[in-house]
């Protein structure tokens, strides 16, 4: 022992009585952990610093080390005599290297002895080991043989044991002496293999942050040494016995995985237990008989490569005990599925291995309340889900499989199954199975357990599952309520704090939760999507406030694009000066491009605007405001509209689906950037149609109904349309009024009927002579879904009997170009001044009501608007007559008139005009001037006759309470609804209503027969019906609702705002009125 | 002729002319009603002779300087400065 010094012998002397003092017999009595509290009680006690007194400590114990390392650097010397090295460690037939036995020889020398000295060495060696263990990772890469990956794993198990073992007890020696000796033999073992590495990780250089670089470099083919701290990238170590260093290694391959020891031990658990299960099963030939699937010959004439696979990760190359494969796929099936080639398990598939060996092992996986997978004890006989390739449309897609114990307890399940398999192609059986497994993705998930009950996974079921649902679920977490204070007016910038009202009155300024919703929605879109706010709701503030988030958040430099209806390009110049900062909003219109859908079509055409080169790359974002424009793809907008690319394109529109519900998709694919006419978007279309055949009742390319729920087996139903939902919500932001901030005052639609007097009834049904069969079948189909009768059969299952009429192919030309011509003319039939007497006297009944009532009159005849707005200012008679000297007005799309008294009083036409404030509105704009400051502002205009398609959208008339459509030649509810937006919408400060005004015949002569407007309006109810089905139930779906862990975040919860819209149809209203 | 009736607009203007201010007032919210303006066109008066008969009321009213009666089919303001233009 060296001479001490002053200051060693004070340390020494303390630590030694502190101690005894604990009651120990000595130092070497103590664990790791209580050494460390040792060393910082004699730090305080004498007065030292902590380092110091471990330095002084481990040079007390050094001087033996010195002495332990010179014993090692002769047995090396040995070693080498005998051909091994440190880089080439010799194996001893113990299995152990050289180091490893000599140290455990070694150590039977150096069991407990008094001797402080030669225990200090231990505890030194064994405080080394410690601290190796603690910083080593294992690297694993992809040339590490199965081997030499389960000895690691299995000694670093050991390790971990043995650490758990010490408990300051004199045992502790022995355990320490075993640790050392398994952990250089760890080393060794690693270090003779080419695949594991056994690498230093510290705190100043995590090995971790090597990893990308690991897979990039390659050092060179030659060991080198390193500090003792930091061994490098992705290298080997081992210890020079010799110098006690550690020595590096390079290494090949990329780099699989870097784990501390605890980690690599717990993820290869599994791996063993089913590896230990699969030894077991190879020593029964009958039991692997049963489970054979393909002879001898049939594995002859498999083709393809060999893959080599684990049965935890069936689908990737893990580094673990492997199975050689190929690919099976059976006869007439599109499935295929692993089959092992090799050992005693050839001809078994795959995934029957791995349920019989989980079988077995009692354990399979499920998922608890928080979607983490949880080891679960599987009875003999439970449905279990796996993974596997199918072959589709002519690209290998990764699936998930159900298999169904073949037992009776079963049946019907697996019936079940069967038949939801023939009714949704997304479900598919695998022939020969006998009904036992079927092959599905995660979008139907719902639908299989609905129908199985619980059903247990295997980890890569349950990683895609989680993967697919965490997918789902990212947007909705993301523009959850809590999110919305980053969407403020404040937060977003540029908006003006205080609006003055039009009394003076200045108020505080906010977006609505709706737009702050849309923003937020859209954010987390990263800017792309479809809102489908109601009208009113403030949809072109939406555009704004993403403008500026764009701009002022992501640094957009770009000009924005603004695509509109043409008319309408002044709105968002009006909006922006009106919400926002002077010199924000001529900032942002500065920036701003406006065009209209014709001039957007021709553009993209030419690519070329105003002497601008025109495409997609060009604008930093691209809105499409009243989108139902472009919500055909086949048309010359919506074709552009889907080809611009642009990663930031919104999507603004009220109607979300006319009649068909392609449209949804085209909306969607629009502003997802995919162009649903190519290549890219031929997945989207599929999908589509797959749901339009499955879930919806088509008539001429119109979407009549939405199926009611699947009947699988007799009183089994299943709803099928949850995937359908999920795609809905996902790429919709839709909410209508009655949800929003400013509550309405109410809407009440209303039916007024005519009955035909005798002549006129006489004269229409000689006009529809040749369509009277066409109008009761369109009876049939709107009102009653074509069904004429349900029963329930023999076998208890539900049948109906489809109506003939119903059938009746013209249906189909209705709507198109081959009778239009029979239509018109009955619409011109049908609107009569006795219509417009009726809608003076609903005028009239208002106007006694409030003196102040307004009404607003549509109709699809430009004739008809001239001949209403005359009529209802000439003089008249009776109670029902409107009052002298007032004004009417007829907005037609090239004019607009007024009519006093029965005589013409004025008319504007399409030129620039000079507003009160002085300022000129271009002529691009008239209609909207004439509407809000010619007509809008003065109320002696009493009523105001508008042509439908010209004025539905972006007028803004809450000025007027009550509105009339005189004639329905829409047949669609989202028409009427835009005509109705114009009115009830934010700033309408009085209750709406809204008449339409039917013929209908006196004396129908059965439940069939009825007018062509009492037709329309079936269809128009039906068009509601399945908006609501398609659009609005999907709002309030649970997106993922199927896990219990997404049910507990709140901002998931159903929306009963739209609930209750969808439950309080207002289009029951009008049909209770006049009934069908 | 009886002067509590009045039928031709020379009549209506005489009529009103002799309306108290409170009985001006009055009367001039009653005729400004749906009511009273069908009972006019019921007894075949046209647009311009009810027009003259409100100018009537209006003129009466302006004189008096006071705020005349709202919330009526017509607006009386409006009516004023008609009346005092074409005066």
């Amino acid at each position: 022992m060296p001479h001490l010094t002053d200051l060693q012998n004070r340390v020494l002397s303390t630590a030694a009585a502190l101690t005894h003092q604990a009651n120990f017999a000595g130092m070497d009595k103590l664990s790791y952990v209580e050494g460390e509290k040792l060393v910082q009680d004699v730090a305080a006690e004498a007065k030292v610093p902590v380092a110091q007194v471990r330095e002084l400590l481990l040079a007390a114990s050094t001087a033996a080390t010195d002495a332990a390392a010179n014993h090692l650097k002769l047995l090396n010397a040995e070693a080498e005599n005998l051909g091994g090295s440190v880089q080439r460690p010799q194996v001893t037939d113990a299995g152990m290297s050289p180091l490893g036995l000599q140290l455990a020889q070694g150590s039977q020398e150096l069991t407990p002895r008094p001797d402080f000295a030669l225990q200090s060495e231990l505890n030194a060696a064994f405080h080394k080991t410690a601290e190796d263990f603690e910083s080593t990772r294992v690297v694993v890469t992809r040339r590490a043989t199965p081997k030499v990956v389960a000895e690691v794993a299995e000694a670093s198990g050991k390790l971990l044991k043995l650490f758990h073992e010490l408990d300051g007890s004199r045992n502790d020696l022995q355990v320490k002496q075993e640790i050392i000796r398994v952990y250089q033999d760890l080393l060794a073992d690693a270090a003779r293999d080419r695949g594991v590495y056994l690498a230093k990780s510290t705190a100043e250089h995590p090995l971790s942050s090597y990893q990308s670089d690991a897979t990039k470099s390659r050092l060179p083919g030659k060991a080198h040494e390193k500090g003792a701290d930091t061994v490098g990238v992705g290298s080997a170590v081992s210890i020079d016995p010799s110098t006690g260093k550690p020595f590096v290694f390079d290494y090949h391959g990329e780099v699989l995985e870097i784990a501390t020891l605890g980690e690599f031990v717990s993820r290869r658990h599994e791996q063993f237990e089913l590896d230990q299960a699969a030894d077991k099963l190879a020593q029964e030939p009958k039991a692997i008989d049963a489970l054979r699937s393909l002879s001898p010959e049939g594995l002859k004439r498999l083709h393809g490569e060999v893959e080599h696979v684990t049965l935890f990760e069936d689908d990737k190359q893990e580094i673990a005990r492997v199975y050689a494969t190929r690919w099976h796929r059976e006869a007439a099936g599109v499935l295929e599925r692993r089959v092992v080639v090799e050992g005693p398990f050839a001809g078994v598939y795959l995934d029957d291995l791995v349920q019989e060996l989980a079988t077995r092992r009692g354990h399979g996986m499920a998922l608890d309340s928080n979607m983490q997978p949880k080891s679960v004890t599987q009875r003999h006989g439970e449905p279990f889900v796996t993974t596997c390739q199918v072959q589709e449309r002519g690209e290998k897609r990764e699936k998930l499989a159900v298999r169904i114990p073949e037992d009776r307890s079963w049946t019907r399940v697996r019936r079940a199954l069967r038949r939801l398999s023939e009714l949704e192609p997304a479900v598919k059986y695998r022939e020969g199975s006998k009904n036992t497994t079927f092959v599905f993705g995660p979008e139907n998930y719902k639908l299989v357990r609905d129908i199985v009950g619980d059903l247990i996974l295997n980890g890569p079921a349950t990683s895609k599952l989680q993967s697919y649902f965490t997918e789902l679920t990212k947007v909705e977490v993301a523009s959850s309520d809590a999110s919305l204070k980053d969407h403020t007016a404040h937060a977003v910038g540029g908006f003006k704090d205080k609006l003055v009202s039009k009394s003076g009155e200045a108020k505080p300024f906010e977006l609505s939760y709706w737009q702050q919703k849309s923003l937020a929605w859209l954010s987390a879109r990263d800017y792309k999507g479809v809102i489908a706010l109601d009208t009113g709701m403030g949809k072109t503030l939406v555009a704004i406030g993403v403008m500026q988030e764009l701009a002022k958040r992501t640094g957009e430099a770009k000009p924005f694009l603004y695509v509109c209806p043409p008319g309408l390009e002044g709105n968002i110049a009006v909006e922006a000066r009106r919400f926002m900062e002077p010199n924000e909003a001529e900032a942002l219109l500065a920036r701003l491009t406006v065009i209209d859908y014709k001039h957007f079509a021709k553009a993209c055409r030419t690519g070329s605007y105003e002497d601008k080169p025109f495409a997609g790359k060009e604008f930093g974002g691209v809105f499409f405001d009243e989108a139902q424009w472009i919500r055909k793809r086949t048309t010359v907008g919506g074709e552009a509209a889907l080809k611009f690319d642009n990663s930031h394109k919104v999507v603004l529109t009220k109607s979300v689906m006319k009649d068909n519900v392609e449209d949804v998709l085209t909306l969607a694919s629009i502003a997802n950037n995919v162009d649903l006419n190519g290549a890219s978007g031929k997945e989207l279309r599929y999908t589509m149609r797959k749901f339009r055949d499955l879930y919806c009742t088509v008539v001429a390319g119109r979407t009549v109904g939405v199926k009611e729920a699947l009947e699988l087996t007799p009183g089994q139903f299943v709803d099928p349309k949850h995937n359908m939902h999920a795609f809905i919500k996902a790429n919709f932001l839709w909410a209508d009024k009655r949800t929003d901030d400013v509550r309405l005052k109410g809407f009440e639609p209303r039916l007024e009927t005519m009955p035909m007097p005798p002549k006129m009834e006489e004269d229409y049904r000689a006009k529809t002579v040749k369509i009277t069969k066409l109008l009761q079948g369109m009876v049939s189909l709107y009102r009653d879904k074509g069904v004429k009768e349900t029963f329930v059969d023999e076998k208890g299952r539900t049948r109906t009997v489809l109506n003939p009429l119903a059938k009746d192919r013209r249906i189909a030309n209705v709507m198109g170009q081959k009778l239009a011509k029979t239509i018109h003319e009955l619409n011109d039939f049908c609107n009569t001044p006795d219509k417009i007497d009726r809608a003076r006297d609903l005028v009239v009944k208002h106007l006694e009501a409030s003196l102040t009532s307004r009404t607003v009159l549509f109709s699809d005849s430009p004739e008809f608007v001239v001949a209403t707005a005359q009529r209802l200012s000439s003089a008249q008679r009776g109670e029902h007559a409107l009052p002298p000297g007032k004004l009417h007005a007829a907005c037609l799309a090239k004019e607009i008139r007024l009519y006093q008294d029965g005589k013409l009083v004025d008319t504007y036409k399409p030129k620039a005009y000079v507003a009160a404030d002085g300022h000129t509105v271009p002529a691009g704009e008239w209609q909207k001037y004439v509407i809000d400051e010619i007509i809008g502002k003065n109320p002696d205009v009493l009523t105001t006759t508008m042509l439908g398609p010209v004025y539905q959208e972006g007028q803004n008339l809450q000025w007027a309470n009550v509105g009339v459509h005189l004639d329905r030649d829409t047949w669609s509810r989202q028409n009427t609804e835009q005509r109705e937006g114009r009115l009830w919408r934010k700033g309408q400060e009085r209750r709406v209503t809204f008449y339409n005004v039917d013929w209908v015949f006196k004396n129908p002569s059965d439940s069939y027969d009825r007018t062509l407007d009492q037709v329309r309006g079936m269809q128009e109810k039906v068009s509601g019906d399945v908006f609501k089905e398609i659009i609005v139930v999907p709002q309030a779906s649970l997106l993922g609702g199927e896990w219990q862990g997404v049910r507990k975040q709140k901002d998931l919860m159903l929306d009963t705002g739209v609930l209750e819209y969808a439950m309080s149809p207002d289009i029951a209203q009008a049909a209770q009125q006049g009934g069908f | 002729m009886n002067p509590s009736e009045p039928k031709s607009l020379a009549e209506w203007r005489s009529y009103v002319a002799k309306l108290s201010e409170d009985a001006l007032f009055e009367q001039a919210k009653a005729v400004n009603s749906l009511g009273f303006i069908q009972t006019l066109q019921d007894e075949e008066y046209s647009a311009d002779e009810i027009h003259e008969i409100f100018l009537a009321f209006a003129r009466a009213l302006g004189k008096t300087g006071l705020r005349p009666p709202a919330d009526g089919v017509y607006d009386y303001f409006k009516l004023i400065e008609e009346a005092t233009h074409s005066a």
